[in-house]
């Protein structure tokens, strides 16, 4: 129940953050090619980068988690039982669980914090806080996709 | 506890978690808020948590590296690779060990468009295999070749770890790709001459394979025009300043797409897998970077790269031997640690003291970059071996034995970089700038 929600969760932030990123390979080409061929940039491509970067970042951690493309060292622990493999490994998820989930309680909090100074960005004069939001919300869905991650570890600590 | 001990007790805390199978960047993130809350206190550490994301997410120099992972993603759906490994088997496969030569030469023109060297090592995987299987390779020279080979893209501009040593470092991402140019191209020189030595004492390794009409070579080397182009156009265009290197990425990716258009191998589908695939590294390397800034945090309120950096200085050791223990140190790592991580972990805490040594910051950076490759080629944790396994389905002991030889290349060539910098620093002492 909670992984089918995840993986939709997932699906839904990647379709988003795909998209932005082809967007932000147009535009930044266009801007090139529109200062060089007709010498006319874009104004404001440079922060537009900026908030689209803002998007594509966290909603591709979340898809990344999803699909599990974890850089981690197999050295040492697999030479340890399995049983014991699994403690471990059920600790250190725990542990990112909750050093994630309070990274996106601070983000949470970030987004007012930004909607409260006003800051905008300094050409086009975008307000910032908007783009904070994806932030707090992917970091939001990876702290989810490492809770279902701990709850499948301990589910086969249970029943192996 | 001083603040110092504390940063020593980080970098064990760091280890353990590491061994832990803990993810890199978590454990980093993790250490580094956990260290800064104890020097300076809870509520500034949380308001780290709180900044640190945005602002390395949100970041336009660093938008360099989805563009420049896109383009590499579109140039192996167009099948761009394909024709290269064909064009340089036209050339050398006529030679003794001809056909694992041209994978080493493939690999090497590939790395020029993309910056990944596993996506290097697995496309060429796919069609080099099959040749050298075809003309009797032995298959420790001709997996060895390939896991090797692969190992050029890190070097070859566009090159994603350099663009993280120039943002942690504030070096110039221009001058550090136009300096990783020469020392990637001697790298496969280095390899194709092994191949050479290999198969000059022992013919049967790698026979001879069909030859081919100058007109052949010449046909086939037209077909991989494209290439060409992208790579003068990206990597001159930084070069003569006419781009940045955001710029530059953005430029090659949208290239490297509409040539995938014109050689309809773009459609909905392959777009679709070029942009999840650049969204699962992209997201992969972030997660690291992320983790690595807040433990900078930690790393500079602590004063511990500060304070060996001085303490290293007045050893009365030539600087050299210090320049070589913590180049071992980075080779040490890359047996067990992706690049990226060695990069984002060492260079923080040694870059103090190649400052202090007065060796070049660029130089440095090519080195240590060139130091992490041989990482993936090394056991216990080659990358490149796992990649090629997985393709070939050889044991994983065959491929080893296969890449000894490219690993004794690698430390000769390493040593030759060390000896001469110049090697490295005359390209971009030409850049203007």
């Amino acid at each position: 129940m909670l992984a089918l929600a995840g993986k939709t969760i997932s699906n839904i932030l990647i379709a988003i953050g795909a998209t932005i990123l082809a967007l932000m390979m147009f535009l930044t080409a266009l801007d090139v090619g529109l200062r060089y061929l007709f010498n006319s940039p874009l104004s404001g491509a440079f922060e537009l980068v900026e908030y689209m970067m803002a998007i594509v970042i966290p909603f591709s951690i979340v898809y990344c988690a999803e699909m599990k493309a974890h850089v981690s060292v197999e050295l040492i622990l697999a030479r340890f039982p399995k049983k014991f493999q699994l403690i471990v490994n059920a600790l250190t998820t725990l542990i990112a669980v909750a050093f994630t989930g309070v990274m996106a309680w601070q983000n949470l909090l970030y987004i007012g914090e930004v909607y409260d100074s006003h800051l905008t960005s300094s050409v086009l004069l975008i307000p910032t806080y908007p783009f904070v939001i994806p932030v707090a919300l992917g970091i939001g869905a990876f702290a989810l996709m490492l809770l279902i991650h701990f709850i499948e570890i301990a589910s086969r600590m249970v029943k192996p | 506890m001083t603040p110092f001990t504390i940063g020593i007790i980080g970098i064990f805390v760091l280890i353990f978690l590491i061994f832990s199978r803990m993810h890199i960047g978590i454990s980093m993130g993790l250490v580094g808020f956990l260290g800064f809350a104890a020097i300076i206190g809870w509520e500034p550490a949380l308001g780290l948590l709180r900044n640190v994301p945005y602002t390395t997410f949100a970041s336009n120099d660093l938008s360099v590296i989805p563009l420049f992972i896109l383009m590499g993603s579109f140039a192996f759906a167009s099948g761009m690779s394909e024709d290269l490994y064909r064009t340089v088997h036209k050339l050398l496969g006529h030679l003794r060990g001809g056909l694992a030569m041209a994978t080493v030469a493939a690999c090497a023109c590939f790395a020029a468009i993309s910056g990944s060297s596993l996506a290097t090592a697995a496309t060429l995987g796919k069609v080099a295999m099959p040749e050298m299987k075809k003309y009797n390779y032995d298959t420790a020279l001709a997996t060895g070749s390939i896991a090797a080979g692969g190992s050029i893209g890190i070097l070859i501009p566009p090159s994603v770890i350099l663009i993280i040593y120039g943002i942690i470092t504030e070096q110039s991402i221009g001058k550090l790709f136009l300096a990783g140019f020469v020392p990637g191209i001697l790298e496969a020189l280095f390899y194709i001459f092994t191949i050479m030595v290999l198969t000059r004492r022992r013919p049967e390794l790698g026979p001879p394979g069909p030859r081919t009409t100058l007109n052949d070579k010449l046909i086939s080397l037209l077909k991989t025009w494209e290439v060409i182009v992208l790579f003068i156009v990206v990597i001159g265009g930084i070069y003569l300043g006419v781009f940045t290197p955001t710029e530059a990425a953005g430029v090659g990716a949208f290239g490297t797409f509409v040539f995938s258009i014109m050689r309809r191998k773009m459609n909905w589908e392959t777009l679709k897998s070029s942009l999840l695939s650049t969204a699962n590294t992209t997201g992969m390397l972030f997660l690291i970077v992320l983790g690595a800034m807040i433990l900078g945090y930690f790393f500079s309120v602590s004063r511990l790269p500060f304070e060996l950096a001085t303490w290293v200085g007045g050893w009365p050791v030539n600087r050299v031997v210090v320049l070589l223990m913590i180049l071992v140190t980075v080779g040490l790592l890359g047996c067990i640690m992706d690049s990226m991580a060695i990069v984002l972990l060492t260079v923080p805490v040694f870059y103090p003291m190649i400052l202090q040594l007065q060796f070049d910051p660029i130089w440095f950076g090519i080195l240590v970059v060139r130091v992490t490759e041989m990482g993936l080629i090394t056991p216990p944790v080659g990358l490149n071996v796992y990649i090629i396994q997985g393709i070939t389905g050889e044991p994983m002991g065959t491929i080893f034995k296969g890449v000894t030889p490219f690993i004794i290349a690698d430390l000769c060539e390493i040593l030759l970089l060390i000896a001469v910098p110049q090697i490295t620093l005359f390209l971009p002492g030409l850049m203007a700038g």
